[in-house]
């Protein structure tokens, strides 16, 4: 997958999701195909899966290996874009806020460009019984560093943790909406269209890892349902993974009952289920990194 | 409640129609030529046009069939199915400024966006494709500003409307996929697509599912404990409609957005997002209980669907006949259909004959005509500010605009509304009787439209000539000359020959001006008038 | 009192000149009935303060609101909510609320034309253009439309938009250059103006003479109709003016347009009006969340209405009286909301709703209508405003049916089957 830049500097980065699209020079190929003369066959169409389930899975299995969409990285790139606020652009505070914002946004004299607006809630409870910390950045909008790299958002980020008194450990995070930040090279630097929620828990009775929701990435297109990591399997979730065909077909590979990453894969409503693994481990990982306090 | 859906299904015979064509007046060949040039061009006649057609009534159709294949055919079925279609709106969900466009180019964004699946559609009716593609299409059309602002590709060198594709991977569906379909036909998270599922049914298979009766009195008693969610997928007269719309909402989910109001979120297809109706629903996509695998099968559904080629027809009827089919129309519109489908679905063949058809050709009914028929034909229709725009850009050059703003085309700034205009919220249907305010943005039109062009031809003297051929500013009654330009441009304005009452009529006018203004201002105030005469204004 | 830029600049130019002598179109020799249309678009919560149901098990209700009575009416009274118990103690005598008419729909399109029009489809004409179209005047400007919805069929030319952001004026400046143009174009001025239309309508006449029967001949008619209003409001093109006051800071632009109406209606220009209210900041009465908006919504509505009433006390009317005494004013919205809150804290669409009519002809002092522990509207004997199990399922058609009966045009004829409420008529 590769991002094309708006021309013109506008405030949204497009997600060129289609690989024919993104190479440099080539034009577009726009000439129609022949038309549908005979329009009672339309109603005998019926989509034909493009990949097998090892094409299938390595597409997926390649999407993982990007990066898993921790809400902390926009957070953080967008704090750090707020370095180069000057006293008037964006000014005081953290968020964008105000129609003229919203509307073309300013330049500040670093040569950075803020625009949208944003919402940004922070907390910090420390000491106590229970200690919590959070974050929620939610808004559309664009900035543009002074080298001309760009954030932009449309959507939240929140990731909250939270510690009691007795070890246990909690945390919750959730990516929605489209975001893209092209200075980087991993998820974030292609960008993602996602609704995905996680959480864990730890240091208690029952230690879980929960994964839930849609994710787009590169082309790739996949949704978690009701993952959950659990001690004893090997770090391995249960729970389904459902990705999508290029014909627009989904399957789904089923993890209920195995620990080993692999289970029953089928397109819907197409043929027989068939073995085939994904090996999601690296975002069981990634989720239980952020349940450090 | 069960009742409300076989009622709504069950098949009702027509009333014994009164036969229409015996009714009907025909128009005289000149008025109907030009009914035809501007329904299916949006230009008066060329006086050459004029004289073929009144030295040879067979140049008639010849003619039309000539419209059929002009190019322009294309910019006038995006104004016909604006009409019904709604797109045109003045503003969205987002607005120009979220693009880094000027303020100049708000209303070019505007219409742009809009204009976007009228265009694709528009395009298949004139190149030879069958109007099912419309619903399959792996295209769509676009021009600079939507390429600058979409995820498209448009072709290298290519300038105004032109084919494009999505670049986000949304599958082909034509319309289906259409940004300015779903930016027009918003939803949010209480409504969840049923908006937009609504919005297929009317506008593809003419189902109209709010107009259906809902009465929260009829529904099973007691709503206690019951969210509104769960009761439409289970009230069974809840069920009437929702069994139908819930799963064709479901298949819609490409296009949720997590964040309203956002061009980062609006602007590209969602895929990974599209099996969260189900779960959002309650109800795997599907249309009319078929199972359906993602927009592309959805679209191949609604082509093979025997409605959709009716609805096809109806739609065209309703845009040439202006006015609403009726019950009675059923007969003709199953002819019609028939027709439409045996040929390919080709939208020119479906013009050809909505044409021909003595509702179309009508220009006024018998005396025997029955109030209702009197009432329902429009045998005298209005011109539309769209007509009323690319008419007076044709004759004179001129065209109503302010930052960027086509004052004709638009409510925000403009006069769309005030003169009988559809905008596509609040006006739905154009109306086609003469108001107080359709005529003085027929006026205003009509005064620039003239000292554009008298300034052009008379003033300036600049060739060629745009409107006034043979006089000048010294140019007197008593002239030859003078006679002859009236003559002309009735003929050409009007498309009947002046008769001395007329000329006599326009050379009063005339003289009563110059005495006051001078004779800029007696042409400017003739060809005012003209372009405000009641022959003029309706056609 | 009117306290802003009034419609007529000039003074001592009577009503007359704007309409002919008003015939009296009613039975006791009173000029006939105008009507003025507030409207609340989005569908507003009617147990805000129409409908007290704090009694129903299944209706979540407004907490610290109370019952209060004022002139007989009872209404939802809050301590947020002045304007609104000013309202009914100053005025309530002369208001009646109808509660529990269904608009039989649950899209703001399809309940927005019924409540306009008594039908969910095409093909008919709105109260305001009916009753308009059936003026025994020739009036200038028929139903004037400064905000809100109009839907027409047969009584299109009834109907004058002032335009979204108030274009009307633009169109009537003669002297100058074109208005919203880039291009600058000089008008030809007033006098080579009326020299046209001179000429435009005599060509109309020989139009329709000519014309076969259909609707060449209703075109040519209705337009020299259209041409001899422009003359009329040619011949006062420097006394009048449409436009609007200021804004204020609450968003009282409905409260400009409301003094606009009052003038068209006093000086007889016009006999129906309609002005949209669309709450606190215009944030449209439309609450899936937040239901409590509804309260700022219904105190800014009032607060007009005060404003409006007092208005329509203190400007005279085309006989001479206030015209308090010649126009009923028409309070409603497309839809009601649901009685239970959603997940949101706001409430869904709902076809039972509330209106109110106040002023001339109204049986004021009354509340009519209930609702049932589900908040489902209960049937209503039309004649007497008793609920009663044998009595009307009351729709939006029979508040237009009332509307019709208040203009002295029969509702049968306008409307298929339309039966008055004969208890909200004095």
């Amino acid at each position: 997958m590769c991002v094309s830049r708006m021309r013109l500097g506008a405030a949204v980065l497009a997600l060129a999701l289609a690989g024919s699209a993104c190479e440099d020079g080539g034009a577009p190929d726009t000439a129609l195909p022949a038309s549908d003369a005979d329009a009672d066959d339309l109603g005998d169409f019926a989509a034909a899966p493009e990949w097998s389930a090892e094409e299938m899975t390595a597409a997926a299995q390649a999407m993982l290996e990007l990066g898993f969409p921790n809400p902390k990285a926009p957070y953080d790139a967008y704090m750090s874009l707020l370095s180069f606020r000057d006293e008037v652009c964006p000014g005081e505070g953290d968020q964008l806020v105000g129609q003229e914002m919203a509307q073309g946004g300013c330049t500040a004299s670093t040569g950075a460009h803020y625009e949208g607006n944003t919402t940004l809630l922070v907390t910090d409870e420390s000491g106590g019984d229970v200690e919590r910390r959070s974050f929620s950045l939610g808004g559309d909008f664009l900035i543009e560093d002074p080298e001309g790299y760009r954030l932009a958002g449309g959507g939240g980020m929140s990731y909250g943790i939270s510690r009691a008194g007795s070890g246990q450990v909690d945390w919750f995070g959730e990516s929605a909406g489209t975001w893209i930040h092209d200075r980087r090279d991993d998820w974030l630097g292609l960008g993602i269209s996602s609704t995905v929620t996680f959480g864990g828990s730890a240091g208690g009775d029952n230690a879980v890892l929960t994964l839930d929701g849609s994710l787009g990435l590169d082309g790739v297109y996949v949704q978690f349902v009701d993952l959950t990591w659990r001690d004893g399997c090997d770090a391995y979730p249960q729970g389904s993974v459902r990705m999508r065909d290029p014909s627009g077909l989904w399957s789904t590979l089923d993890l209920a009952d195995r620990c080993d990453g692999c289970g029953a894969w089928s397109i819907d409503g197409l043929g027989e289920p068939t073995e085939a693994c994904l090996d999601l481990r690296p975002y069981g990982s990634a989720i239980a990194e952020l349940g450090t306090w | 409640m069960v009742i409300f859906a076989l009622l709504a299904c069950a098949p009702e015979a027509p009333p014994p129609a009164e036969p229409v064509a015996e009714a009907l007046v025909p128009l005289d060949n000149l008025r109907l030529l030009r009914r035809m040039s501007l329904d299916l061009r949006g230009v008066l006649p060329s006086a050459e046009e004029l004289d073929a057609v009144e030295a040879d009534s067979a140049q008639l159709d010849v003619l039309r069939d000539q419209f059929l294949e002009d190019p322009r055919l294309e910019d006038r079925l995006v104004a016909l199915l604006a009409e019904q279609w709604h797109t045109r709106i003045d503003a969205y969900d987002i607005d120009w400024y979220d693009f880094d466009l000027g303020p100049t180019d708000e209303h070019r964004f505007e219409k742009s966006v809009g204009e976007e699946p009228l265009r694709l559609m528009a395009y298949v009716a004139t190149h030879d494709r069958p109007w099912s593609e419309i619903v399959t299409a792996d295209y769509t059309v676009a021009n600079e500003l939507l390429r600058d602002i979409w995820p498209l590709e448009y072709p290298e060198g290519g300038s105004g409307w032109e084919v494009s594709r999505w670049t986000d991977g949304r599958p082909p569906a034509g319309v289906l996929v259409s940004n300015g379909l779903w930016w027009r036909y918003s939803t949010n998270p209480f409504n969840k697509n049923r908006t937009r599922a609504a919005a297929i049914f009317r506008l593809l298979v003419c189902e109209d599912f709010p107009a259906r009766p809902v009465s929260f009195a009829d529904a099973t008693e007691g709503f206690a404990g019951v969210d509104s969610a769960d009761r439409l997928s289970t009230d069974p007269y809840c069920l009437a409609c929702h069994a139908a719309i819930e799963p064709l909402a479901s298949s819609l989910y490409g296009f949720w957005w997590f964040r309203q109001y956002s061009p980062t979120e609006m602007t590209s297809y969602h895929a990974e997002r599209e099996m969260l109706g189900t779960d959002a629903l309650g109800a795997s996509p599907a249309w009319f209980g078929e199972p359906v695998v993602g927009l592309e099968d959805l679209g191949r559904h609604i082509a093979a669907d025997g409605r959709f080629s009716e609805c096809a027809t109806r739609t065209l009827a309703t845009a040439l006949w202006r006015r609403d089919t009726v019950l009675e129309d059923q007969g003709r519109i199953d002819a019609l259909e028939e027709d439409f489908v045996a040929g390919g679905m080709r939208v020119p063949a479906l013009l050809h004959a909505l044409t021909d058809s003595a509702e179309y050709r009508a220009g006024g009914v018998t005396a025997a005509a029955s109030e209702e028929v009197s009432d329902r034909e429009v045998t005298a229709r209005l011109l539309s500010p769209e007509l009323l725009g690319s008419i007076t850009l044709d004759l004179t050059g001129w065209a109503w605009e302010v930052n960027g703003f086509d004052q004709l085309g638009n409510d925000t700034f403009g006069y769309r509304m005030l003169a009988n205009g559809v905008d596509g919220e609040f006006v739905t249907r154009p109306a086609q009787d003469p108001t107080l305010t359709w005529s003085l943005v027929l006026a205003r039109t009509a005064e620039a439209a003239a000292y554009t062009a008298v300034q052009h031809d008379l003033v300036a003297a600049e060739a060629p000539r745009r409107l006034l051929q043979q006089v000048t500013l010294t140019t007197l009654p008593t002239d030859a000359s003078f006679q002859d330009e009236l003559a002309a441009l009735h003929w050409r304005l009007l498309a009947r020959r002046a008769s001395e009452d007329d000329l006599a009529a326009l050379t009063t006018l005339w003289t009563a001006l110059e005495a006051d203004g001078g004779a800029a201002a007696a042409w400017t105030g003739v060809l005012a008038a003209l372009l405000q005469h009641p022959e003029f204004a309706s056609y | 009192m009117l306290n802003r830029r009034s419609f007529l600049r000039a003074s001592g130019l009577s009503a007359a000149t704007l309409a002919l002598a008003s015939r009296p179109a009613r039975a006791d020799g009173a000029p006939e009935r105008k009507f003025l249309f507030l409207l609340a678009p989005g569908g507003w919560d009617p147990t805000y303060v129409f409908a007290p149901q704090f009694d129903k098990p299944y209706v979540d209700t407004e907490p610290d609101a109370t019952v209060a009575t004022a002139n007989g009416i009872p209404f939802v009274d809050s301590a947020e909510r002045p304007s609104v118990r000013t309202f009914f103690e100053t005025w309530g005598d002369k208001a009646c609320v109808l509660n529990g008419f269904e608009v039989q729909s649950i899209t703001h399109d399809r309940c927005m034309r019924l409540v306009l029009t008594g039908q969910g489809g095409g093909g008919v004409d709105d109260w305001g253009a009916t009753i308009a179209a059936h003026s025994a005047n020739e009036l200038l400007l028929p139903y004037i439309l400064l905000s809100g919805n109009s839907y027409t069929y047969d009584h299109v030319s009834e109907v004058v938009r002032v335009g979204r952001t108030g274009q009307l004026p633009d169109l009537l400046t003669t002297t100058g250059s074109l208005p919203q143009s880039s291009l600058e174009v000089p008008l030809p001025g007033a006098d080579a103006e009326a020299k046209v239309r001179a000429y435009l309508r005599e060509r109309a006449a020989a139009y329709g003479e000519a014309a076969p029967a259909g609707r060449a001949r209703r075109f040519a008619s209705l337009y020299d109709r259209a041409i001899g209003q422009i003359d009329r409001l040619a011949a006062l093109s420097d006394t009048l003016d449409f436009r609007a006051g200021e804004v204020g800071a609450d968003g009282l632009e409905a409260w400009s347009s409301l003094e606009v109406a009052v003038t068209a209606l006093s000086l007889g220009a016009s006999r129906c009006a309609m002005v949209a209210y669309d709450g606190l900041w215009s944030m449209s009465w439309d609450s899936h969340s937040q239901i409590s908006f509804q309260s700022d919504h219904f105190e800014g509505l009032f607060k007009h209405l005060l404003a409006l009433m007092d208005a329509l006390a203190a400007t005279p009317g085309t006989s001479g009286a206030p015209l308090l005494e010649e126009v009923t004013v028409v309070v409603l919205s497309e839809m009601g909301r649901g009685p239970r809150l959603n997940s949101w804290g706001g409430k869904d669409h709902f076809t039972f709703t509330s209106a109110m009519l106040v002023g001339s002809g109204v049986r004021g002092g009354r509340s009519l209508g209930a609702a049932d522990d589900y908040g489902v509207g209960r049937k209503l004997d039309l004649a007497t405003g008793d609920v009663t199990d044998s009595g009307t399922a009351v729709q939006a058609g029979h508040l237009g049916a009332t509307l019709l009966a208040l203009a002295d045009i029969d509702p049968a004829q306008e409307l298929p089957g339309g039966e008055a409420i004969l208890a909200m008529i004095e």
